[in-house]
């Protein structure tokens, strides 16, 4: 298969609710565990014999079913994926786990867990700030989900299955790094809302089929060398991000999205799991300690060194910070992004904008005048 | 030909308006102002066509054209298209060179822009998905009232407190309005109260990129001078006017002739160059 070929086949795959890939394990036996924030270890559903699936709201149209149960200030993310799951759309899970995120991803805990079908619930609590001592706590809430799925699905999860889930995340987390690493080219082989699906598709699909793939895709880039126009090169970040779409937007406008510092971006993939040591403890601290999400309480100083450096790193002209509206989490990263920006002088946009909203034209508006800018201003410099 | 013949255009294709400036020699010698349809290119060549006429040009005699607003990528026949950002800050330098504060306010956009004394955008902030605070909110609001803009702005400067109008949300605005008039509060104080709602949705914008002298207000509902005073108070400064009468609602399109105009210069002083030329860069780290 050729590159186009198997982009194709990602964004089939990242389309729909339910992909072909999904759809065969089960036909062949298999389960599927959910899970809604990039704190959860998907290694543990991979350990149970399952395939671990981040929930995401893709081809949603409205809520007006999660609407009768969440009010309006619960953001649309959550509301079309509690309404998607309240169709019945995501009834091919033997299970749901989620944590406290936000407040917003509890409310749709509660609605999963006496609205769906969905056998099997559980809930983490997760500290909101990564210190030494309470990395015993989030261990112990790992242990939890454990015995309670061991429980459920009459499965064992030892050091042993644990072990050979790290292996499979690494491998698809290196692959993930190895494209990412492609986007620090002049002319990088792949746009960003091509990455975004390729990212995206390693969420929802069997590891095993989605490594197949992209080590075919890998090769692909590797020699691809045609030159790429763009008037300037973004790093997106924020938190929930799985809308390829949008990032295309930014993309028709002249820029090209190098980097998505964003839950269902970088957060996924950087930073191994060390295969050495005892598997559930390596876990905990790979998921515990990495570059902190917006929920970590003081997170942003190593959030915005993590973003500079970054920016270094894929020659980045500017930082686009996006949210969804009601991420009350978010909004003081966002807050903190633009300060930033205006003391450092990194170019920064911030958007606030609706889970699969469409209608991109403030959006393209926005974006278009932030190139503009960069554009004038490194002009200037020139001239200078 | 020398550069004060040249003859650039821009084509602002707004949500409600549409305008188009042609500029001979980097000065206005005309423009026009016309409703926005449903095609957005036949409504770039209805507009532009006018402008033409109007200064007595060919259409051919156009070296450069911009497009800009919400329709741009539609003003088929244009160089490039520019967003309205840029044009504004461009069209509003070009006329007041000390202006450091732009806030436009169309049918469906309100953006507020701040640029430093070379013109450059520092800043930007613009409205959401949301017809408060913008043109389309007083089109709304006069229509329940049965009115036209013009009688709202006479009547604004009439006797009367402002009615207390929620600024949140149009369509529960105009039930407001509705509730108003149904208990008989006279029209001039449900106007300033409007007004001020207008007014408060936009202050916010423009605080957020920081109120700096001189201030500019442009788009259509500039020309409202309800909502100006009412902004003016709000914010405790004065606009400066634009000078020699220029209509507030093309400032955008003005930029981005302007733009085609510093564009046209720059393609032919590379062409006279061209022997110097480095030729492409590719993109190198």
């Amino acid at each position: 298969m050729n590159k186009s070929e198997i982009l194709n086949v990602f964004q089939d795959v990242v389309k729909e609710p339910l992909n072909s890939y999904v759809e065969q394990w089960i036909s062949g036996g298999g389960k599927v565990g959910g899970y809604y924030c990039s704190l959860i270890p998907a290694e543990i559903f991979t350990a149970a014999g399952m395939v671990p699936y981040r929930i995401r709201g893709p081809r949603s149209e409205d809520t007006a079913l999660a609407d009768v149960y969440l009010s309006s200030n619960v953001c649309t993310f959550v509301r079309h994926t509690v309404n998607i799951a309240l169709q019945g759309e995501f009834d091919f899970m033997s299970g749901i786990v989620c944590m406290n995120g936000c407040d917003q991803a509890r409310r749709a805990y509660e609605v999963w867990k006496q609205k769906t079908k969905v056998p099997f619930h559980a809930f983490l609590s997760v500290p909101r700030t990564s210190e030494e001592r309470l990395l015993s706590w989030y261990k112990e809430e790992l242990e939890k989900l454990i015995e309670a799925m061991e429980k459920h699905f009459s499965v064992k999860i030892r050091s042993q299955e644990l072990h050979e889930a790290i292996k499979l995340h690494n491998a698809a987390r290196a692959n993930l790094i190895r494209l990412n690493d492609l986007r620090k080219r002049p002319s990088p082989p792949i746009s960003g809302s091509e990455a975004l699906t390729v990212t995206i598709a390693a969420h929802v699909m069997p590891l095993k089929n989605f490594n197949e793939l992209a080590e075919v895709l890998l090769a692909a880039l590797n020699s691809d060398q045609a030159p790429r126009k763009y008037r300037a090169r973004f790093i997106v970040s924020g938190g929930e991000l799985d809308e390829p779409e949008f990032l295309k937007v930014m993309e028709d406008q002249g820029g090209l999205v190098v980097y998505e510092d964003t839950c269902f971006g970088a957060r996924f993939y950087e930073e191994q799991v060390p295969e050495e040591g005892d598997p559930l403890t390596k876990i905990a601290e790979r998921y515990f300690y990495r570059v902190p999400c917006a929920r970590m309480v003081n997170s942003f100083p190593a959030r915005y060194a993590n973003v500079e450096q970054i920016m270094t790193d894929f020659h980045a002209d500017g930082l686009i910070a996006q949210r969804i509206k009601q991420c009350i989490v978010n909004a003081g990263h966002l807050y903190n992004f633009t300060r930033r920006g205006r003391s450092n002088g990194m170019p920064t946009l911030v958007l606030d904008r609706e889970y699969l909203a469409g209608g991109y034209g403030q959006v393209k508006t926005r974006v278009q005048a932030f190139i503009e800018n960069i554009e004038s201003k490194s002009k200037k410099g020139a001239e200078l | 030909m020398p550069n004060q013949e040249k003859v650039t255009a821009g084509v602002d294709i707004g949500s409600s308006t549409s305008k188009a400036v042609i500029l001979v020699g980097g000065k206005i010698a005309s423009y026009a102002i016309g409703p926005s349809s449903v095609s957005p290119t036949k409504t770039a060549h209805l507009v532009f066509q006018q402008a033409l006429s109007s200064a007595g040009i060919h259409r051919e005699q156009v070296t450069y054209t911009v497009g800009t607003g919400y329709g741009r990528a539609k003003v088929e026949f244009a160089d490039e298209n520019v967003s309205e950002i840029s044009c504004h800050a461009k069209g509003a330098h070009h006329l007041l060179a000390e202006v450091r504060t732009i806030v436009d306010v169309g049918g469906q956009d309100t953006k507020a822009i701040s640029i430093n004394k070379s013109g450059l955008v520092m800043e930007f902030a613009m409205n959401d998905k949301c017809a408060a605070g913008t043109g389309r909110f007083l089109d709304f609001m006069a229509r329940s009232m049965g009115l036209e803009i013009k009688d709202m702005v006479q009547m604004h400067f009439q006797d009367g407190y402002p009615a207390m109008i929620s600024s949140m949300c149009s369509v529960f605005a105009e039930s407001e309005v509705i509730n108003l008039i149904n208990e008989e509060v006279p029209l001039p104080s449900i106007i300033k109260g409007l007004h001020k709602s207008v007014a408060n949705r936009i202050s916010t914008l423009i605080r957020r990129v920081g109120v700096e002298n001189e201030i500019v207000m442009t788009g259509g509902v500039a020309k409202n001078n309800g909502v100006v005073e009412t902004l003016e108070n709000i914010l405790k400064c004065r606009f400066v006017t634009l000078p020699g009468n220029v209509d507030p609602q093309i400032i955008g399109a003005l930029g981005a002739a302007v733009i085609g105009f510093e564009k046209d210069q720059s393609l032919q002083s590379r062409t006279e160059n061209a022997g110097n030329n480095r030729g492409t860069q590719q993109a190198q780290f």
